[in-house]
């Protein structure tokens, strides 16, 4: 698994030449050759004997009063951080020390001890609020041997093709040839017993849900403590949605439940869109539909469609609210108003049958829904037309979601007044608590982001107003610093390292907010970014955002693909830009100018999390003055992208193993 | 509602190609500034004469051009251009505020500074490219033209004409030169000009449309053109239409060519000001670049290629014979088939155009409709049809490139670039057997609003990234440059890929520069400026 560490140690008070030398000590650490697939180290730090050690980036962080300068060394590995600390000193000790040596509180700068260094730099290591890793949990070993797979399969084909009359007709015989090569030479046979990329990657979807699951219990139990238990069965509900003696309790909670009702109704058509995407669809379903839907003629369609979702959605939406008065009316009125065949049925083969024609209902609107959105992503319509055919999709996913609901609400009211089986009743009771719980959490999550966004952007106001802070414009004349401007050019031409510190703009709301969307940026990189892009952003390679002096400066460093002004275009304009505006627009920067204000502020946006980075110019310009030049940097395999990685992988996986049609299709266009 | 774009103050090559009779011969004519105050005078002169061409060209009720006047001009000017008409001392950053990518030109200072390695390697600029083997421009001062005069004419005799009586020498201007020979400095009209250059090398160049719309090495080009929203009347997407998709795709938001409008993100490109005047507001950057062609060498090339290719067999029940080995290798680069089908949808044998269509635009025109329609993800996704290296799904991904359809649309809207180039030099003989030594290529010339964003991010992460697509090692087979490892190209065959040796590179860049295209107000205020 890749793990990670940041050694942050602050320097002892310097003057400026001695800062300066030791500067030139860390320029001279780390500098690599790229003759091949594995890179040669030029500089004192042997970090290509580290055969565990992904990257790794040195750089001082310059003194800003009241912070002390600090030594960074960052480095992206496989196994524990006390291996690696073992391996580096053992590799190079002395050269870590003389650059360790002046930190504060460093045991013995004089003499090199291995127990005590071990011990101060587990000390320092500060971790990370945030990492990103777009490396989908392979070693190092695992991305150098499969990069050189993909070279001996290429020539492997090539033969392949030359051998024009004993060519297979399928690329499956063609790679079970090149396997079968392969495989009896010792030096390949690692190819076909690679352990998987760990499940978090392979099922990204079911642990997104498993971790939004977590966290709705969490909000939800926190609630549960504060509120207490929700209420079950009939009479219980209807004393707990009019409490006699209590009405304004009652309206909140019936606000309450009506909001849960909505968040359903949204979040229902998008499980339900997660869960069919990966189920293959039957012959003849939705393809079937979507060729009719290309054939008919279109406006007939077009009304059709509207027409029989809307009916449906209303239909549904009756059903809800009649059972669910059904459900508050006092025990036995409702008899006979209802689908009289569940509501009081004459026997179970009469409810099965109604049972199964509601959920036939049921399927067949999740195919017709299906199909719209698939129609949707036909190439030969316009942006406009297929946003109409996805929105097409919605109505009907969302009545087929109330219709889910509906049923049962359905099945929950006659199951407590019909009493037609107490376990049944316990199932179902248990399931309402289930539902009504984990949707406490869903309301009172939004609840809780709209105060955020409330005391955020009171917050952002008042700083409008604040003289010593300015916004980022006047920044664009001015160049940053040499070093920095020019340091994605070098002999590499593929990856770079980007260091930046800003401070937080002050206040405990900035830096809880910025903590917690940190840790839930951390927890989505963790479960859902994990497959070569972060947002849609498959530049980077490894990212860090780590909170400094006690959540009072952040620190981002950067392992991304060449060059500079298109990395952070990419930032500010793919889908990444609110979860950009969402970190830093917490945090200000040192005035470069004299005499003005005395920080500069991340570009003012709408609403917290809209515009911000996507004024282009002055996004960058912070960023630039923000930047702090990376001294030395390492890549264990400095000429591959994500891209690339998942590429290779694809290749070995078409080769040795067996995989779908449309995996060994996806190897294929690589070779 | 967004701003009504004022085209009568824009400049109308912006608006329109060109691509009339009146106009079949265009000369784009590079000038140094001899003597600023009169080359003030002069330009002050052709827009108060209102000589400089303006505004879109009108249609006749038949959607024929109207008759083009002939005695008027376009200009743009480089950053070196505007710092030696005065505008700036070359001392005072707050006298001229131009981004970074446009005054770059002008301030580098030698060919080894590190700025300049890294942007030559960004854009493709090394190896057979590299600025010390153009002829002109590139970021060297000296070398850099000020100012580009396009003149458009019937032929090459009413040009010549033109060139001789109407426009002769420009008032404190002379041909630019980038050597130091000092060819034209007896010169004393612009058609002499063009009698000592041929119309195909510095500072004169004839651009041209061949008759059956092809480029020199015989593709039909410029079919995926983005149009402005400005000129697109009615709704911009017709609903149910079947073609209509494309035609809502290629419709790009006006501020993504001209500046002072909403781009696509709804927000502004940075607009150049003199001392906090602005001056880019209907007006646009002019990214130029002259790309010899070695017609020759690449017939060669694609044949020796073929020649290692089983013969492609015509599809069942087809009673046409199946396409020469030669077309299919040259299609898998282009990415379509010499006569414009694209290769997504038509991958084993190009379709006949109709036999109704006359004239060249009715061609094209035919063919933007019918043969423009079409992506890559869903009918190709894997590059079987169409190889994912091929030239026009590296230029144009369309929607192949981002983690959706909506998302690789948001991308590519953003790099859209509006070409108006043309070829030069004379049509090599498809059936000659020996180089003739002409020069001849593509004058290669597109308005965009960022430089940056647009034009360098097309050869950056498309052209010339190596990763492009998941692929390894290969770049454009036109106009990439390879890297570190082997050339060469991948084409996506059933059952294994059909590797394309390294190619012998056939396209050269010869020179280029960056211009700057003001609208008819800023040209006045160019005009009237006096440094102080």
């Amino acid at each position: 698994m890749t793990n990670y560490a940041t050694f942050v140690v602050p320097l002892e008070p310097m003057e400026a030449s001695e800062l300066k030398t030791l500067h030139e000590l860390a320029r001279a650490s780390l500098s690599i050759e790229v003759p091949g697939i594995v890179p040669v180290s030029r500089g004192y730090l042997p970090f290509n004997k580290l055969a565990r050690l992904h990257f790794a980036s040195l750089y001082i962080l310059p003194p800003d009063p009241p912070f002390a300068a600090c030594m960074v060394l960052e480095a992206t590995f496989d196994g524990s951080r006390d291996g690696l600390i073992e391996v580096l000193l053992e590799e190079c000790g002395k050269e870590i020390h003389a650059l360790f040596r002046r930190g504060v509180g460093y045991p013995a700068p004089t003499a090199f001890n291995p127990a005590l260094v071990r011990h101060y730099l587990r000390h320092h290591d500060a971790g990370a609020q945030l990492f990103y890793s777009g490396l989908g949990g392979r070693s190092v070993g695992q991305i150098r041997s499969e990069q050189c797979l993909r070279r001996k399969v290429r020539k492997e084909a090539s033969a392949a093709r030359d051998d024009l009359l004993n060519l297979p007709a399928t690329f499956v015989g063609v790679y079970r040839r090149i396997a079968r090569n392969l495989l009896v030479k010792p030096a390949w046979t690692w190819a076909h017993d690679l352990p998987p990329l760990p499940a978090r990657v392979r099922h990204r979807g079911l642990f997104t849900g498993l971790a939004l699951l977590l966290l709705l219990f969490v909000v939800a139990g926190l609630l549960h403590c504060l509120f207490g238990p929700l209420p079950i069965g009939v009479e219980a509900a209807q004393a707990w949605l009019w409490p006699a003696d209590r009405p304004l309790l009652g309206a909140f909670r019936a606000i309450a439940l009506l909001l849960t009702v909505g968040v359903l109704f949204a979040g229902l058509p998008i499980i339900q869109k997660r869960a069919l995407a990966r189920i293959e669809p039957p012959p003849g379903g939705p393809d079937g539909l979507i060729a009719w839907l290309r054939h008919t003629g279109a406006f007939a369609v077009r009304i059709g469609a509207t027409l029989v979702s809307l009916v449906l959605f209303v239909a549904a939406a009756v059903l809800l609210l009649v059972s669910y008065a059904a459900a508050l009316a006092p025990v036995g009125t409702a008899s006979g108003i209802v689908f009289p065949g569940i509501a009081a049925p004459a026997g179970w083969g009469q409810a099965a049958i109604a049972l199964v024609v509601v959920g036939i209902a049921i399927y067949a609107i999740g195919l017709l829904a299906d199909a719209a959105s698939r129609r949707g992503r036909l190439n030969d319509l316009s942006p406009a037309e297929k946003a109409f055919w996805w929105k097409m999709g919605w109505p009907l996913r969302a009545a087929q979601g109330v219709l889910l609901f509906a049923l049962l609400a359905l099945c929950l009211s006659a199951a407590g007044w019909t009493g037609i089986a107490g376990g049944l009743a316990a199932v179902f009771a248990w399931l309402a608590e289930a539902v009504l719980f984990l949707a406490w959490g869903g309301v009172a999550l939004i609840a809780f982001i709209a105060v955020w966004f409330f005391a955020v952007s009171l917050e952002e106001i008042r700083e409008r107003r604040d003289e010593d802070l300015m916004p980022p414009v006047a920044l664009m004349k001015v160049p940053a610093p040499e070093a920095v401007q020019h340091e994605d050019i070098g002999p590499n031409s593929y990856q770079n390292n980007l260091v930046s510190i800003t401070r937080l703009k002050g206040g405990r709301l900035r830096r809880y907010s910025l903590r917690l969307i940190l840790s839930i940026i951390h927890v989505l990189a963790w479960v859902y970014f994990n497959q070569g892009a972060l947002g849609g952003l498959s530049m980077i390679l490894t990212g860090r955002w780590v909170m400094l002096d006690g959540g009072r400066r952040l620190l981002f460093s950067a392992h991304y693909l060449r060059p500079w002004d298109f990395y952070i275009d990419a930032f500010s304009e793919s889908g990444n830009s609110r979860g950009v505006n969402a970190i830093w627009t917490h945090t200000a920067i040192r005035n470069p100018i004299p005499g003005g204000p005395s920080r500069v502020a991340f570009p003012p946006g709408r609403y917290v999390l809209w515009d911000g980075c996507t004024d282009r110019l002055p996004f960058k310009a912070y960023i630039r003055h923000s930047q702090v030049e990376t001294l030395g940097w390492y890549s264990a395999y400095p000429t591959l992208s994500p891209q690339a990685i998942w590429a290779n992988t694809a290749i070995r996986r078409a080769v040795f193993e067996r995989g779908s049609s449309q995996e060994i299709a996806e190897g294929a266009r690589h070779v | 509602m967004s701003k009504e774009v004022q085209t009568d103050e824009i400049q109308s090559l912006i608006l329109t190609p060109y691509v009339f009779e009146q106009v079949a011969e265009l000369a784009y004519i590079l000038l140094s500034v001899e003597d600023a105050p009169a080359a003030r005078n002069w330009i002050a002169e052709r827009v108060r004469q209102d000589e400089v061409r303006l505004g879109k060209m009108e249609r006749d009720c038949a959607g024929m051009a109207k008759p083009v006047e002939p005695h008027k001009v376009n200009l743009a000017f480089t950053y070196s251009g505007l710092v030696a008409l005065g505008l700036d001392d070359g001392n005072d950053a707050e006298r001229l505020e131009f981004p970074a990518a446009f005054r770059m030109e002008h301030e580098a200072t030698n060919l080894t500074d590190r700025a300049v390695q890294a942007r030559a390697a960004r854009l493709g600029d090394v190896a057979h490219n590299c600025y010390s083997k153009w002829d002109w421009g590139g970021p060297r001062r000296i070398r850099q033209p000020d100012m580009m005069l396009i003149v458009g004419a019937k032929d090459t005799d009413d040009l010549r004409e033109l060139l001789e009586t109407w426009l002769a020498m420009p008032d404190g201007f002379r041909p630019f030169e980038p050597s130091k020979r000092r060819s034209f400095t007896g010169c004393k009209t612009l058609a002499e000009v063009l009698d000592i250059t041929g119309g195909t090398r510095t500072p004169l160049f004839t651009g041209r449309f061949h008759d059956d719309l092809t480029e020199h090495f015989g593709f039909v080009d410029g079919i995926a053109q983005p149009k402005l929203a400005c000129l697109e009347n009615g709704p911009v997407a017709p609903r149910f239409h079947r073609e209509g998709g494309q035609r809502a795709r290629d419709i790009v938001k006006d501020g993504e060519f001209i500046l002072g409008y909403p781009d696509e993100t709804r927000g502004l490109s940075p607009r150049p000001r003199i001392r906090g005047v602005d001056i880019g507001t209907n007006g646009s950057y002019f990214v130029v670049r002259q790309l010899r062609q070695d017609v020759f060498a690449f017939r060669q090339e694609v044949a020796a290629s073929a020649a290692d290719l089983t013969p492609p067999v015509a599809p069942r029940g087809s009673d046409r014979t199946a396409p020469d080995p030669k077309d299919w290798v040259a299609a898998r680069l282009v990415g379509r088939w010499p006569n414009g089908a694209p290769l997504a949808k038509y991958p084993e044998m190009p379709p006949e155009l109709p036999d109704d269509l006359e004239t060249p635009a009715q061609r094209m025109a035919w063919i933007r409709q019918h043969w423009n329609g079409f992506g890559f993800r869903h009918i190709d996704g894997h590059g079987m049809n169409c190889p994912i290296g091929a030239h026009i799904r590296r230029a144009n991904p369309r929607d192949a490139i981002a983690a959706s359809p909506a998302a690789a649309d948001a991308v590519v809207r953003r790099s859209r670039i509006l070409r108006r180039g043309r070829n030069y030099g004379p049509i090599l003989p498809k059936d000659a057997t020996e180089d003739d030594g002409q020069e001849r290529g593509l004058f290669f010339a597109a308005f965009v609003t960022d430089i940056s964003r647009q034009y360098e991010f097309i050869m950056s992460q498309w052209m010339n990234d190596q990763h492009f697509g998941g692929l390894v090692d290969e770049t454009d087979p036109f106009v990439g440059v390879p890297g570190g490892g082997s050339s060469g190209m991948t084409v996506q065959r059933t059952p294994v890929n059909f590797r394309v040796d390294p190619l012998k590179r056939c396209v050269f860049t010869k020179g280029g520069a960056y211009f700057f295209m003001p609208s008819r107000t800023a040209l006045a205020a160019i005009a009237r400026w006096r440094a102080t």
